[in-house]
Order: structure tokens, then C-alpha cells, then sequence
């Protein structure tokens, strides 16, 4: 076994060098992979907070309100805004992420505890 | 970057999407992955259409290979006319046009989106060793198929974890990238060893 990769090593080096890295490669990602899946698999981490790029339908949409719960929290029908951004608007009403996602957890909690 | 990156996703849409398939077939490196499952995510809330989000990702992902593959298609013209002149050497391209005649059509489809890091390159080499065009637009047309349906799809599915879901599959498809490259790899080295050990016991 070591004589045949000293072998290789003496006439197929780069062979040898390329097999090698993309082995360490593999290894990398698998381990990635693993510690990705620990870290989503965590409850704590799988709710995606409000960020400016999201849009009011993308947020209606992923916290499952309805157009008119939306309108209550933030004034604006978001089916009737497209492609627009939250940082956009907030600044527009002087809010910030964090008081709209107050608002917003705020109903949410309300709904699973009627 | 994300925040950027999606952003960009919303302000031009379909436009963006054509652009970044097309480029990522090119080898030029591009968050593909992340801005098509946001595709699939704003088609979900509403803000893009499936139609054109989906049909953009996909023009561009068949547009980008077409062009790779002609590329790659002057370059083999140029490597044939230096071999013309040695016979031996014409006969060793002719072999490895034949062999990709022969596989090239699977290994286009699985490089759309099963190892699709490796996709740009099999687009030049196919090219270059002469792969049968019309072979390398179907099963491509295929795969890319596939990719663009996978990842909008995921996108649309998990509106609400892209971010996390680019994560994973971007590390999944590292991984299967470089786990078929140390397959291949592993398998020439083997082939190696014992040709060298059967010369020695000679």
C-alpha cells in the first residue's frame, strides 16, 4: 500500500495532488452539512426575522396573515403593493423593523392563544 | 450580501433571473441557486409571476450552455487543425469524440442540476470533443429543465426559509460536485497503480 503510493506519488504527483483535494473538499461540505443541519435544525433559528428587502406580501405570506390583519398593523393592503420594499416604506412612517416585528408577534401570539 | 442580493431579486425580476442563469453556465460565478429559490419565493407572495420568473431562469440557463458549448466548439476546431498534422494525436481526439458520443448525453443531463457546479466546464468540453449538438440541446434542455423546476419549485415550497434553504443546497451540490470529481479521480489513480504494479511484475 505505501510502496504503491510512493509509486504514484514519483509518477502521477498531480494526479495524486487533484484526488487528494477534491477528497478533502468532499469531506468539507459532508462536514457542513452536518453542522447545517444542527443549526436549522434548532427551533430558535428557523423563524426568518423581518429584513428591508422583504416585500408586504412576502411578509403577509410567510406569517400566514390575511391582506386586512396585514392593513391593521401597517396601513397598507399589501395586495395591492407589488415588489415594493419594507425599508421603503418604513422609512415612509417613520418605523422601524423592529416595532413592525413587535407589532407583528404581537398578533401572531394573540391568534394561538384564542 | 443577501440583503442585497434579494433585493435585486424584487426590483428586476425575471430580467435578473435570465441574466444570472446565463452567466452561471459560463463559469462565471454567480448566487444562482439563492436568487432562483427568491424567485420561487416572490412568485409565492405574489410579487412575481411563474410564467415569466421560471421561463426567464430557464431561457437563460439553455442560452448559457448553447453559448458555452460554441465556445468550447472553436476551441476544439483550432486544438482538430494542430492535430490534423499527427496522425496519432488525431486519432487519440477522434477516440475521446467517440467516447463522449457515447456517454456525453447522461453526463450533460445529471451536470444541469444534480452536479451542477460541474456544468459550465462539461459545456466547453462537450463542445470541444465534439459532442453532437443536437445530443447536448436535448438532454440539456432536459436538465435544465429540472433545475429551473427544483429550485423555483423549493423556493415557492419554503417561501419562508430561502435563505436557509440556499444554505443547504448550495453546500449539497458542493458536496456531490466534488464527491463525483474524487470518484473519478479515485478510479484513474486505481487504474494507474495497477497498470504500474502489472509493468513491474513483468
Amino acid at each position: 500500500m505505501l510502496n504503491g503510493i510512493k509509486h504514484l506519488w514519483r509518477n502521477q504527483k498531480l494526479l495524486l495532488l487533484a484526488f487528494t483535494l477534491a477528497a478533502v473538499m468532499t469531506v468539507m461540505f459532508a462536514a457542513r452539512m452536518v453542522v447545517f443541519s444542527f443549526y436549522w435544525g434548532n427551533p430558535d433559528h428557523q423563524n426568518q426575522p423581518l429584513e428591508g428587502w422583504m416585500t408586504p406580501r412576502y411578509v403577509a405570506y410567510s406569517y400566514g396573515l390575511e391582506p386586512d390583519e396585514f392593513e391593521q398593523i401597517l396601513g397598507i393592503d399589501p395586495t395591492a403593493v407589488s415588489r415594493t420594499h419594507l425599508r421603503d416604506i418604513l422609512k415612509e412612517q417613520d418605523l422601524t423593523l423592529e416595532e413592525l416585528q413587535a407589532r407583528i408577534d404581537a398578533l401572531v401570539a394573540a391568534r394561538t392563544t384564542e | 450580501m443577501t440583503d442585497l442580493l434579494l433585493s435585486l431579486v424584487i426590483d428586476y425580476g425575471a430580467a435578473l433571473l435570465f441574466a444570472v442563469t446565463f452567466l452561471s453556465c459560463l463559469a462565471i460565478p454567480m448566487p444562482s441557486s439563492l436568487m432562483m429559490l427568491a424567485g420561487g419565493g416572490f412568485v409565492a407572495s405574489g410579487d412575481l409571476s411563474l410564467i415569466t420568473a421560471a421561463g426567464a431562469a430557464y431561457l437563460g440557463a439553455v442560452l448559457g450552455d448553447q453559448t458555452g458549448f460554441l465556445i468550447g466548439r472553436q476551441a476544439g476546431h483550432l486544438i482538430e487543425a494542430k492535430m490534423a498534422a499527427a496522425p496519432k494525436r488525431a486519432a487519440l481526439h477522434q477516440k475521446a469524440t467517440d467516447l463522449t458520443n457515447r456517454y456525453g448525453g447522461p453526463g450533460v443531463f445529471l451536470s444541469r442540476w444534480l452536479f451542477s457546479p460541474l456544468g459550465p466546464y462539461v459545456n466547453f468540453a462537450g463542445g470541444a470533443a465534439g459532442l453532437n449538438w443536437a445530443r447536448f440541446t436535448a438532454w440539456g434542455a432536459m436538465g435544465e429543465a429540472v433545475w429551473v423546476v427544483v429550485y423555483v419549485g423549493l423556493g415557492y415550497t419554503f417561501a419562508d426559509r430561502i435563505v436557509e434553504l440556499a444554505d443547504i443546497l448550495g453546500n449539497a451540490s458542493g458536496f456531490m460536485a466534488a464527491g463525483v470529481i474524487t470518484i473519478g479521480l479515485g478510479y484513474w489513480l486505481w487504474n494507474a497503480a495497477k497498470q504500474a504494479k502489472s509493468a513491474r511484475a513483468d
